[in-house]
């Protein structure tokens, strides 16, 4: 009796096993009217009041980053993710993500930083976590940015291993505060902020949030770090000498810091990937421009074909990017909108509700940062010299860019995280493989399906054969390692790259197929989703490779032989990519910026 | 009567574009009376005893003695019922276009503004910012007319002789609502733009107010003044008196030298009349470089500096 | 202060303007909209003028096919209280006299104390609008005002005129006054204005309801300017760029 586990709650990795297009997506086409004028503001307003003094922030202007926080705090821009009650303008996950998107494109990662701190890991514990007490106190003020949020987790001696945090904290004999003693490290907007949200061990192990105002005696901020990149954002180190907190400043229970901690965590991925998204839309443009402007051999680059071929891929990248970023977001306010916002617990739910997409989180985390790591660095190759020149927008991007795959756990911790959970929702059955993988049998005696009028059929079917290849992958991986398959790193990381490429596939087909459902005449993004499978597809196949020679050592049973040779020709496509892209790139020089 | 032309009254003297209306009605048509209004009328007559006309009619009511909507709309209305002309025209000025409507609406009678040719009841206007040309005709038997700037050449104006007419017109105090206060002149400053040879201009290509030093280390090399378009003063990267264009001066230098500067019609009715026009900007579709003579597509902050050092080489030399 | 602000939805300045299969217009499927920037410093005057007053009205009054209520809705969420959208079927509408007739229709019952409209419309740039409804309705008019004061029962207009020339202009209530860009700082919309703007009203009125009058001017073609001049194209790298200006300051137009 192997009957399929219900699953009652939304929660993240299904995708894995259900049937190519069987869902529809939230996606950018998705949005509502409200969205979209949100959006148009944000964009209007960080080409007004952000882009134009990109430089000037950039030269740690800490009036002027305030004074443009505090205007988006009058537009209710800051509040996004916190209640009414306290201020907040209490939208959804997608205007906090349209928001986040729209911010960057005003060009200054710098500003990005200082404004997703003050909405994010700067406020969010409070919101999550806090008293109505602690919530009456700071929230208004940090909501229109009279007050500066700060978060301080990481410390000297521990990055990635973020809970052996050695700050203690210990309550003082009369039971009313607590005495801090540590140092906390990398903390952006640290010599600014006036609100800090600390993590400590109280009696030495135990994990906990604490509210630290600035101006706390034995508390000091320490000297600005001098950074590759981000130079318009304060980050400073925090040190705590016999720092006095009040008890009332306890965030949370004690105990309870690993919570808040990941809840921040999780929520400053997804955020990451709009920012993302914003970042490579506004280099992309400017890059653009400049391709059709600068003339070489009689003609503008743009025209070559090498930059042709750079454009398409920038864009394809970003489409996906874009497409599985909303997915994930949409899926998170999915689960959101189960929950009752009159529950008392509502914001700690929403914690628990988010966390069940951890692994998409991650994925838009990793894909988001590595995408914005290929497209600047493409963006500034086609500037050429003048990308290695200063007063070009490339070089500071590029600097500024660098931070985005080691901030908010390093990819590598992330690529665990993925892997990670997955084991985990097999393990738990969450996520069945065993009956997936039963009518494998089944699915490879069928032939081909009939092609119909889909454009992307044969892209859909590649992915349903990718699916099963991930699957069995995975499953012997399992089988081969068990629980051990986390120290198998490598490994692992192949395995969440293949994750991330078909959850990002799939993302990239059913958003193309919804804008052809709802627009017929739209073939540029079906190019789009062809260029991107084709490729795709063969990235899967060559990690899956990988993987089962490391699994198998270097002998692929007979058994699994002829399953493996059936999927990965299955997965086979002869798209002509070169001509696509030559194609996807004339149709962006005729619209002049990235359209979708 | 064929057509009427609406003089305008420039502090005391003819507009240059009444000038210019006259010019291309004469193109249009065989009978052309103009009309002077106020306390100029008959100094505006004058100016127009050498240019073949008909005759000029004169207005001097005490209600219109200077310029208010309310009381030129009235008196252009009541020569229209007496005179019937088929078209009525007049210079496409900020004055034309405060009461000109006015008579449009009193009358029934469409008004086409901005008419940059004119034949055969069809007129080709400026639309989208100039970016593109439009050919509207109107439905009626007549037609107000409002002529762009340099439409037409006040050179081509066909010289002969006219008479003029004091026209009396009936007005009282009720059509009369509006307070007129004294026209003033805000921040005159010290720069003549008007009769200098050289000017180098800036537009919103200069991108930060921190390139505008290096525009003016240029103009010390050249021996040129400075002016700007709308959107710099506006940002108040540069003072209002160097603003060229609709709300600013209308200059004809030797050389006009743009910056930066897109081509917005504002801006090129006060500096078309150049004599010649060199222009730098990065986009090679910018209006501006319809009326240039020399067309520079790059990017100004990376020539200017070039410039600059090349002049100074030349002057070592 | 009862006051109707006329916003127009017009193409963007970066929108690409390709000319429809008629070259009657350009064709609207690849055109991208934005709020006629004139009528946005109007909409603001419009606000400012509310708040100094301390109380009133302010309505967001369009013309023009579906896609227009989009302004009206931008206009809702920077603070306008309620919206008019009149109905017109084809894209373009050029003709200013039975706009100005449509308008006049609707709005002449509600008695508005003032009427402001931008300069001008980025489209067909007729800018006259305002003055025709002015007329029609009876009340006092100004354009290109850069500065109103509001005192009993009156408006005080600061008009910019010609070549740095201004002019104060005192007009009893009611008036319609056309706003000069750059008069004011327009203000975004708040996130609050924005999720608030759908619970406003938006009177539509049908086109049937305010189309009288004939037409009396039409586009019949619109075509990209022929450039008559001569013109040098000077490309390549900044270098040859600057080497040519100066051969042309110094034989060509010979100012050095």
């Amino acid at each position: 009796m192997n009957e399929p586990i219900t699953i009652s709650l939304k929660t993240g990795g299904q995708w894995l096993v259900s049937p190519v297009g069987d869902t529809t997506i939230f996606c950018r086409e998705s949005f509502t009217d409200d969205h979209k004028d949100i959006e148009n503001m944000v964009l209007e307003f960080a080409k007004e009041r952000i882009l134009p003094n990109v430089e000037a922030i950039d030269k740690l202007d800490k009036d002027l980053s305030l004074s443009i926080l505090r205007e988006m705090g009058e537009l209710g821009l800051i509040g996004v993710d916190a209640p009414e009650e306290y201020g907040g303008t209490e939208l959804d996950k997608i205007t906090s993500c349209i928001v986040t998107e729209g911010v960057s494109r005003g060009g200054s990662a710098s500003f990005s930083c200082t404004f997703g701190v003050q909405t994010g890991i700067g406020i969010m514990g409070i919101v999550f976590f806090g008293t109505p007490e602690q919530k009456k106190k700071y929230l208004p003020k940090l909501m229109i940015g009279e007050w500066v949020g700060a978060y301080g987790l990481t410390e000297p001696s521990s990055g990635s291993d973020a809970l052996a945090a050695k700050t203690t904290a210990v309550l003082s004999d009369d039971g009313s505060y607590y005495i801090l003693n540590g140092e906390k490290q990398f903390i952006s907007n640290g010599a600014w902020a006036d609100i800090y949200t600390i993590l400590a061990q109280v009696d030495g192990d135990k994990f906990s949030g604490f509210i630290i105002e600035r101006g706390t005696a034995g508390f000091e901020i320490g000297t600005e770090e001098k950074k590759m990149g981000m130079k318009g954002s304060s980050t400073t180190s925090l040190k705590f000498t016999d720092a006095r907190v009040p008890v009332e400043n306890l965030l949370y229970e004690v105990g309870k810091g690993a919570a808040i901690a990941f809840n921040a965590l999780n929520i400053g991925r997804y955020k990451l990937g709009a920012a993302s998204v914003g970042g490579i839309k506004l280099a992309l443009e400017e890059t653009i421009k400049y391709a059709l402007e600068r003339r070489q051999f009689g003609q503008p680059i743009a025209r070559f074909d090498a930059i042709r071929g750079k454009i398409a891929d920038i864009s394809v990248r970003l489409f996906a990017t874009d497409a599985m970023l909303y997915r994930t977001v949409g899926l998170i306010q999915d689960a959101i909108d189960d929950l009752d916002k009159n529950d008392p617990d509502y914001y700690k739910k929403m914690g628990e509700a988010t966390e069940r997409f951890a692994v998409e989180a991650s994925m838009v985390k990793v894909f988001g940062s590595e995408t914005s790591d290929m497209c600047i660095d493409t963006c500034l190759q086609i500037f050429g010299g003048y990308g290695f020149i200063e007063e070009y927008p490339l070089a500071r991007a590029y600097r500024d860019d660098r931070i985005n795959t080691i901030w908010e756990g390093t990819n590598e911790i992330n690529r665990m995280i993925i892997t990670g959970y997955m084991m985990k929702k097999v393990l738990l059955e969450e996520l069945s493989l065993r009956n997936y993988l039963k009518e494998l049998d089944d699915f490879l005696s069928q032939d081909l399906p009939g092609l119909g009028d889909d454009p992307l059929s044969l892209e859909k079917y590649g992915l349903e054969n990718a699916k099963r290849l991930a699957a069995l992958v995975f499953h012997e991986a399992l089988c081969e390692y068990g629980q051990d398959l986390k120290h198998e790193q490598q490994l692992g990381e192949a395995l969440a790259d293949i994750f991330t490429e078909i959850f990002t596939m799939e993302s990239v087909i059913a958003r193309v197929s919804q804008i052809q459902s709802a627009n017929g005449a739209s073939n540029m993004s079906s190019i789009i989703a062809r260029i991107y499978a084709a490729e795709t597809l063969l990235t899967i196949k060559s990690l899956s490779k990988v993987s089962l020679n490391k699994i198998f050592k270097e002998i692929i049973p007979d058994n699994h032989q002829e399953t493996i040779q059936q999927l990965t020709s299955r997965m086979t496509l002869h798209t002509d990519v070169i001509s696509l892209k030559q194609e996807l790139a004339d149709f962006m020089y005729t619209k002049k910026d990235y359209p979708f | 009567m064929d057509i009427l032309v609406v003089l305008e009254d420039n502090h005391g003297s003819l507009h240059r574009m009444s000038r210019e209306a006259i010019a291309g009605a004469q193109q249009l048509g065989e009978s052309i009376t103009a009309l002077a209004i106020g306390q100029h009328a008959s100094l505006l007559a004058d100016k127009l005893s050498g240019v073949d006309l008909a005759e000029v009619l004169t207005v001097s009511h005490e209600l219109v003695s200077s310029y208010n909507a309310d009381g030129y709309a009235e008196v252009v209305r009541q020569i229209i019922e007496a005179e019937s002309p088929q078209l009525i025209i007049a210079g496409h000025t900020y004055q034309t276009r405060d009461y000109m409507p006015r008579v449009s609406a009193k009358c029934d009678i469409p008004f086409i503004p901005d008419v940059i040719s004119a034949e055969d009841g069809s007129y080709v206007k400026l639309v989208l910012n100039s970016k593109l040309n439009a050919t509207v005709s109107a439905s009626s038997d007549t037609v107000i007319l409002s002529f762009q700037s340099a439409a037409y050449s006040d050179e081509d104006l066909v010289p002969g002789s006219c008479a003029s007419r004091p026209f009396e017109v009936n007005l009282d105090t009720a059509m009369v609502r509006s307070e007129t206060e004294e026209p003033f002149q805000e921040d005159a400053g010290d720069v003549d733009l008007e009769s200098a040879e050289l000017i180098i201009s800036i537009g919103r290509g200069i991108e930060k107010e921190e390139n505008i030093p290096m525009v003016f280390d240029l103009a010390n090399a050249l021996g040129a003044e400075i002016s700007a378009s709308r959107p710099v003063v506006d940002s108040g990267w540069m003072e209002s008196f160097r603003q060229v264009g609709s709300s600013g001066q209308t200059v004809a230098p030797k050389l006009y030298f743009s910056l930066g500067i897109s081509g917005a019609i504002q801006h090129v009715v006060g500096m078309k009349g150049s004599k010649n026009i060199l222009s730098i900007n990065k986009d090679p579709d910018a209006p501006i470089f319809e009326i240039s003579d020399y067309a520079v597509v790059g990017d100004l902050l990376e020539i200017i500096p070039k410039l600059i050092e090349a002049l100074q080489t030349e002057k070592n030399s | 202060m009862k006051i109707a602000v006329l916003i127009k939805q017009v193409p963007g300045s970066e929108s690409p303007l390709p000319l429809n299969s008629t070259q009657t217009w350009v064709d609207e499927p690849q055109v991208t909209y934005t709020m006629n920037p004139p009528d946005n410093y109007a909409l603001e005057e419009a606000l400012l003028i509310k708040e100094n007053v301390g109380d009133g009205e302010v309505v967001a009054v369009s013309l023009g096919p579906e896609r227009v209520k989009k302004v009206i809705r931008e206009g809702l969420a920077k603070g306008a209280d309620r919206g008019i959208y009149l109905e017109e079927n084809s894209q373009i509408e050029t003709d200013p006299l039975s706009i100005a007739r449509s308008f006049a229709s609707v709005l002449q019952d509600e008695n508005f104390d003032l009427i402001l409209t931008g300069l001008q419309s980025d489209d067909a740039g007729m800018g006259q609008t305002g003055v025709l409804i002015g007329e029609l309705l009876g009340l006092s008019t100004a354009t290109l005002a850069v500065q109103t004061n509001i005192q009993d029962e009156q408006i005080r207009v600061k008009r910019e005129l010609e070549s740095g020339w201004f002019q104060w202009v005192k007009l009893p209530l009611p008036a319609s006054i056309s706003i000069q860009s750059g008069l004011n700082t327009p203000r975004y919309p708040s996130l609050k204005g924005i999720m608030g703007a759908k619970k406003k009203e938006i009177r539509v009125i049908p086109a049937s309801e305010h189309q009288t009058a004939e037409k009396t001017q039409t586009i019949k073609k619109v075509f990209v300017p022929q450039t008559t001049k001569k013109t040098e194209v000077i490309e390549g790298n900044a270098d040859t760029a600057a080497a040519r200006i100066l051969e042309i300051l110094k034989s060509d137009v010979k100012v050095l």
